[in-house]
C-alpha cells in the first residue's frame, strides 16, 4: 500500500514539474520553432537567483521567487532579441546557439557559486504521515503551485486576445501575420512566457532539490522526452506525456530495487522506443512547409 | 483608384516571377485576375499583401534564396510597399489566402476572431460577426467545432468570413473555388457577388475564367508573370487567340 501511495505521490509531482517545463518549451518552439536546449538552464538560472537573493540578500523566500522569475523572464527576453531572433531562419544555428547558451550559464553558475552542492530552506517545514508515507507540506505547494500555472497559461491562451496571437502563430504564422498580428513581437513574448514557466518551475522546485551547475541537464532529458512522447509543439502532448514519464519514473524508483538509478535510463528508453515507433509522438502536430 | 500597382517586379533568386506589372482596382469594383497555372497570379495577391516583402524579410537571414522586389504600391492614396504585412490589413486590405489556411486546430470563432484582431470595437465586431454569419450560416453552425474538421467549402466560406472580419475596404481572394465540387463552387461565387454587392471592393484570382468572367466589372489576364490583357470579359473572350492560348477555352 505504502509503495503505491509513494508512487502516486512522486509520480503526480514530477509529472506536473515536467509539465511546466515541457509546456513551455513546447510553446516557443510552436510560435517560433526554436529548439531550446537552454529552457532548463533558465530554471537553473531561477533556483541560483533564489538562493543569491535569500543568502546574500537576506530576503525571504516568496520574494525572492518573485525577483529569480522576472530577471529570468528579462534575461531570456535579451537573450532572445540579442543571439536567437537574428539567426531565427537558420534552424540548425538556434538549436547550437541555445546548446552555447545553455553552457554558458552553467559555466556563470559554477564562477559564482562553485560547484558545491547547495540548497535553499522549504517555505513549510512540516509533514504528516498517511499509511506510514511521509507527505511533505513543501511538495503539496509545489503540486499546488504547478496545477495553479498551468491553469493561468490555459487562461491567458485561450480567454486573451494575446493568447489567441499565441495560437494562431503556432498554427501558422504567415496567415497570422496576415491577419494583422506582429509575428515577431508575439514570437519574443512567447520566448519571455515559456523562460517564464522554466523560471517558475526552478522556483517551486528548488527548495525540493540540490543546486549545482550541472543540475539543468537531468530535467532537460526527461523535458525532451515528455515532448518527443506527447509530440513536439503539442501543448496537449506534453502535458500528458509528462504525466506518464512522471509516473513511469515513480514506478521504477519505488517499486524496483536501486531503481533510482535507472531514472533517466527510463526516460531516454521511452524517447527511443517512442521515435521508433510513432515518430510524431501522441498528439503530434504535422508541420506542413508553407509558402 | 483605391488599389494602384505600379511597376511592379519580383524576384525569387533569378526567376522573375512578376515581370513589372501595372494594374489597379477602382472603389466597388470586383476585379479577376486570370491567367494559367504559375503565371504569378499568387504572387502578385501576396506581394499587394505584403507577404512578399516579409518573406524577404525572412530569407535575407536564411540559406534560401534572396527575393528582391521592385515598384510601387499606393492603397487609398498611401504607399504601402514599404508597410510590413501585419500593419497593412489596419489599412483596409486583406486577402482570404491560397488553399483557405485556416488556423486547423482552433474552433470557427477563434479564426474569426484572428480575423477582428486589430478591431478593438467590441460592437463592431459583433456586428461584423453578424455579417459574416448571415453570408455563412453554416459557420454559425458550426461556430464550436475545430475548423481542420471542416469540409472544403466551409473552409474556403471560413477563410472569407475570417477576412471579412477585419473591415475590409479590398478584399483579395485567391482561388476559392479549387477543389470545391461544381455546385459548391457555384456557391461560393454567388456569396462573392453578394459581399461585392455589400460595397465591398474585391480583387478575385480565379482558375475558373468563365464564371469569374460574367460577375467581374472587369478582368486581367496574367501569364509569366506580365499582363498581357485586360478588359471586360466578353470583350476578352472575343480575342481568339487569348482564348485559347491563356485562357484554355
Amino acid at each position: 500500500m505504502s509503495i503505491v501511495l509513494d508512487i502516486i505521490i512522486s509520480g503526480v509531482i514530477s509529472g506536473s514539474i515536467y509539465a511546466l517545463l515541457a509546456i513551455g518549451f513546447s510553446l516557443i518552439f510552436g510560435v517560433a520553432r526554436i529548439v531550446n536546449i537552454a529552457h532548463t538552464a533558465f530554471y537553473m538560472v531561477a533556483a541560483y537567483c533564489i538562493y543569491a537573493v535569500t543568502n546574500y540578500l537576506g530576503w525571504p523566500a516568496v520574494p525572492a521567487m518573485f525577483i529569480a522569475v522576472i530577471f529570468s523572464v528579462i534575461l531570456g527576453m535579451v537573450t532572445y532579441k540579442l543571439l536567437l531572433n537574428p539567426i531565427r531562419e537558420h534552424e540548425g544555428a538556434v538549436l547550437i546557439a541555445t546548446i552555447a547558451i545553455a553552457m554558458i550559464f552553467e559555466q556563470v553558475m559554477s564562477l559564482i557559486f562553485t560547484g558545491t552542492f547547495l540548497s535553499v530552506p522549504k517555505l513549510v517545514e512540516d509533514y504528516f504521515t498517511i499509511f506510514g508515507v511521509k507527505v511533505f507540506y513543501q511538495q503539496l505547494l509545489t503540486l499546488g503551485a504547478a496545477l495553479a500555472i498551468m491553469l493561468v497559461l490555459l487562461l491567458f491562451l485561450f480567454k486573451t486576445k494575446l493568447g489567441l496571437a499565441v495560437r494562431s502563430t503556432a498554427q501558422d504564422r504567415e496567415v497570422a501575420n496576415l491577419m494583422g498580428i506582429n509575428e515577431s513581437f508575439v514570437a519574443m513574448i512567447t520566448m519571455g512566457i515559456s523562460v517564464g514557466l522554466a523560471a517558475i518551475t526552478g522556483a517551486i522546485v528548488v527548495p525540493l532539490t540540490i543546486l549545482e551547475p550541472h543540475m539543468w541537464t537531468p530535467p532537460l532529458i526527461m523535458m525532451m522526452a515528455v515532448v518527443v512522447l506527447g509530440g513536439l509543439g503539442s501543448l496537449k502532448g506534453s502535458f500528458v506525456g509528462a504525466y506518464i514519464l512522471g509516473f513511469a519514473e515513480a514506478i521504477v524508483v519505488f517499486a524496483f530495487p536501486m531503481g533510482a538509478f535507472l531514472k533517466g535510463s527510463v526516460a531516454l528508453s521511452i524517447m527511443i522506443l517512442v521515435l521508433i515507433i510513432r515518430p510524431e509522438g501522441l498528439f503530434g502536430v504535422y508541420f506542413e512547409e508553407e509558402r | 483608384m483605391l488599389l494602384e500597382v505600379s511597376n511592379v517586379s519580383v524576384w525569387y533568386d533569378k526567376a522573375m516571377l512578376i515581370n513589372n506589372v501595372s494594374m489597379g482596382v477602382d472603389k466597388g469594383e470586383l476585379v479577376s485576375l486570370v491567367g494559367p497555372n504559375g503565371a504569378g497570379k499568387s504572387t502578385l495577391l501576396r506581394t499587394i499583401t505584403g507577404l512578399v516583402a516579409w518573406e524577404k524579410d525572412l530569407t535575407k537571414r536564411s540559406t534560401h534564396g534572396e527575393i528582391r522586389l521592385e515598384g510601387q504600391i499606393t492603397f487609398d492614396g498611401e504607399r504601402i510597399d514599404q508597410v510590413p504585412a501585419h500593419e497593412i490589413v489596419k489599412r483596409g486590405l486583406i486577402l482570404a489566402p491560397e488553399r483557405r489556411r485556416p488556423f486547423k486546430e482552433m474552433t470557427v470563432i477563434d479564426n474569426l476572431m484572428v480575423g477582428a484582431y486589430l478591431v478593438h470595437d467590441k460592437a463592431n465586431i459583433e456586428e461584423n460577426l453578424e455579417k459574416v454569419y448571415q453570408l455563412f450560416p453554416v459557420l454559425k453552425d458550426r461556430s464550436h467545432q475545430v475548423s481542420g474538421t471542416l469540409s472544403g467549402g466551409e473552409q474556403q466560406m471560413l477563410a472569407v468570413g475570417r477576412a471579412l472580419m477585419s473591415n475590409p475596404k479590398l478584399l483579395c481572394i485567391d482561388e476559392p473555388s479549387t477543389g470545391l465540387a461544381p455546385i459548391l463552387r457555384q456557391e461560393v461565387f454567388q456569396r462573392i457577388r453578394e459581399i461585392s454587392s455589400l460595397g465591398i471592393t474585391v480583387l478575385l484570382v480565379e482558375q475558373e475564367v468563365s464564371s469569374v468572367f460574367k460577375m467581374a466589372t472587369r478582368n486581367y489576364v496574367l501569364s509569366a508573370g506580365k499582363i498581357i490583357a485586360e478588359g471586360k470579359g466578353d470583350e476578352l473572350l472575343e480575342n481568339e487567340l487569348l482564348r485559347k492560348t491563356y485562357l484554355g477555352m
